[in-house]
C-alpha cells in the first residue's frame, strides 16, 4: 500500500464545504447522512460537542478523505467513529489508514471525558475489522442484517452478494466502570468472554423477577432507509410486557427488517426481561459496552429472510465464535 | 507450497475477475499493476496471516509494494 503525501487537519468554518466533495465523489447527492453536504450543520455540530471530524488534503490542495466521531449512545460520553470516506482517486494509497490513527490521537488528545469508542465495522469485507482491532479494539457484538445492502453505492462494499449487510462491533474502552452489572444465566459464560477483553467488571447473576411498581424508560433510533430500528432500554419497569408488545406491533406497522433492543446491564430484572424477549423470538446480539454509562445487552431478532452465515466475513477467531453462538441461540429460540 | 505460490493465491482469490495467474510476476505491482486497493489490501493481509501464521502490523503493509517485495518480506517474517 503506497505511502502518500497528506495533510490531515480538523474540519472548521473555512473547509467545512470540502467535506461534501468527498462524498460527491463517491456517492454522488446520495449519501443518506445528509450533514455531511451541509457546511453550516456540521460547523454547529462541531461547535456544540458532538461532531469531531478530519479532512485529508493531498499536496496539492486536493480534497482527498474524511473521517469523523460522533454522539450515537445513550451514553453521551461515548463516541462512534465512522463516515470515513476517500475519494476513488486516492483509494490505492495508505490514506485511510492515516485518517484512523488521526482521529483516534486526535480524539484521545481533544475530548476531556470519553469512556471508550466504538466502531460498527461492515462485515461484507474486512478492512474496518481489521483497521479496529490493529488500532486496540475488542470485538463485544455482531448486529445481523442491520443495513440494507442495495444502499452501497460501490458494488465492493457488498462483495458478500447480500440483500443485507450485517456490522461488527468493536469497543476500546477508556474509563473504568465502578457500578455492579447483572447477567441472565444463559448468557453469562458469552457475557464474561466479551468482559474479558474489556476492563474489569463486576457481574452478578440476574435472579430478579420482573419489577412490580417501575414504568420502562426506552430510548429509540429508527433508521427508515434501513429499515433498521434500535431501541435502548434504560430501566425495566412492570409494564415490560406490554411494552415488547408494542414494539413488535410498532416493527411490523414500519416493515422493519432489524430490530434491536439493547437493555441496561445494570438492571437487576434483565434475566426475566430477556427470558420474554427470547420467547417473542429475539436472540442473543453481544454487548455494546458503557452504552448507558454501564454496558447494554444486545438482543435483536430479524424479519427479512434466511440468514447467510457464511456470508458474514469476520476477521477474529472470536468474533466467529461469536456468530456461532449466536445461530445457535437463534436457532434455539426459533425451535430449530 | 512455497511463499510465491501462496503470496499468488492469495492474490488471485482477492482479484480472481480482474487478473489471471499471467499477470502474477515477481516484479508486478500491487497497486499499479494488480490495481490493490484499501480493501484488497486488507483482505490480503487477513488471508496472509492465516496462511503464514503471523500478525502483521499495519505499517507493514507499506512495504508490500511487488509480489517480490511481499514474498521476501513473508519469508523474512517466517524466519523469525
Amino acid at each position: 500500500m503506497p505511502e502518500g503525501q497528506f495533510h490531515i487537519v480538523p474540519v472548521d468554518v473555512t473547509n467545512a464545504h470540502h467535506v461534501g466533495t468527498v462524498f460527491r465523489s463517491i456517492y454522488g447527492e446520495d449519501f443518506p447522512v445528509r450533514d455531511v453536504y451541509e457546511p453550516g450543520t456540521l460547523c454547529r455540530e462541531i461547535e456544540s460537542g458532538r461532531l469531531i471530524s478530519l479532512l485529508a488534503f493531498d499536496m496539492n490542495g486536493q480534497t482527498a478523505g474524511y473521517a469523523s466521531m460522533y454522539k450515537t449512545a445513550p451514553n453521551p460520553r461515548l463516541w462512534e467513529a465512522g463516515n470515513l470516506a476517500v475519494v476513488p482517486a486516492y483509494k490505492y494509497t495508505d490514506i485511510s489508514l492515516r485518517l484512523i490513527r488521526f482521529l483516534f490521537n486526535f480524539a484521545a488528545n481533544s475530548i476531556t471525558i470519553i469512556d471508550g469508542i466504538f466502531v460498527e465495522a461492515v462485515c461484507s469485507h474486512y478492512f474496518t475489522q481489521v483497521n479496529a482491532v490493529k488500532n486496540g479494539m475488542v470485538d463485544c457484538a455482531l448486529e445481523l442484517d442491520q443495513l440494507d445492502g442495495e444502499s452501497f453505492k460501490d458494488e465492493r462494499n457488498n462483495k458478500a452478494g447480500t440483500a443485507r449487510v450485517s456490522c461488527a462491533l468493536y469497543f476500546r474502552e477508556l474509563t473504568d466502570l465502578s457500578e455492579a452489572e447483572f447477567v441472565p444465566a444463559r448468557y453469562n459464560e458469552i457475557l464474561r468472554q466479551i468482559a474479558g477483553s474489556l476492563r474489569p467488571r463486576i457481574l452478578f447473576p440476574s435472579i430478579d423477577s420482573l419489577p412490580t411498581d417501575e414504568k420502562t424508560i426506552l430510548e429509540e433510533k429508527y433508521y427508515a432507509s434501513a429499515r433498521t430500528w434500535k431501541t435502548a432500554i434504560q430501566a425495566i419497569g412492570s409494564d415490560w410486557t406490554v411494552v415488547v408488545e408494542d414494539i413488535l406491533d410498532k416493527a411490523g406497522q414500519r416493515q422493519v427488517m432489524s430490530l434491536q433492543v439493547t437493555v441496561n446491564m445494570a438492571c437487576p430484572h434483565i434475566g426475566s426481561a430477556v427470558d420474554l424477549l427470547r420467547k417473542k423470538g429475539f436472540f442473543f446480539g453481544g454487548m455494546f459496552p458503557r452504552w448507558f454509562g454501564t454496558d447494554g445487552l444486545l438482543m435483536q431478532k430479524l424479519f427479512g429472510s434466511e440468514r447467510e452465515y457464511e456470508k458474514i466475513k469476520l476477521y477474529t477467531p472470536f468474533s466467529r465464535e461469536l456468530l456461532a453462538f449466536i445461530k445457535s441461540d437463534c436457532e434455539a429460540v426459533r425451535g430449530v | 507450497m512455497t511463499t510465491m505460490e501462496k503470496v499468488c493465491g492469495i492474490i488471485l482469490k482477492i482479484k480472481k475477475k480482474d487478473i489471471s495467474a499471467a499477470d502474477l510476476k515477481l516484479e508486478a505491482s500491487l497497486v499499479d499493476d494488480l490495481k490493490l486497493d484499501s480493501l484488497d489490501f486488507a483482505e490480503m493481509l487477513v488471508l496472509a496471516e492465516e496462511a503464514f501464521s503471523i500478525e502483521i502490523p499495519l505499517d507493514d503493509a507499506n512495504r508490500l509494494t511487488t509480489i517480490g517485495a511481499a514474498v521476501e518480506y513473508f519469508d523474512k517474517r517466517i524466519a523469525g
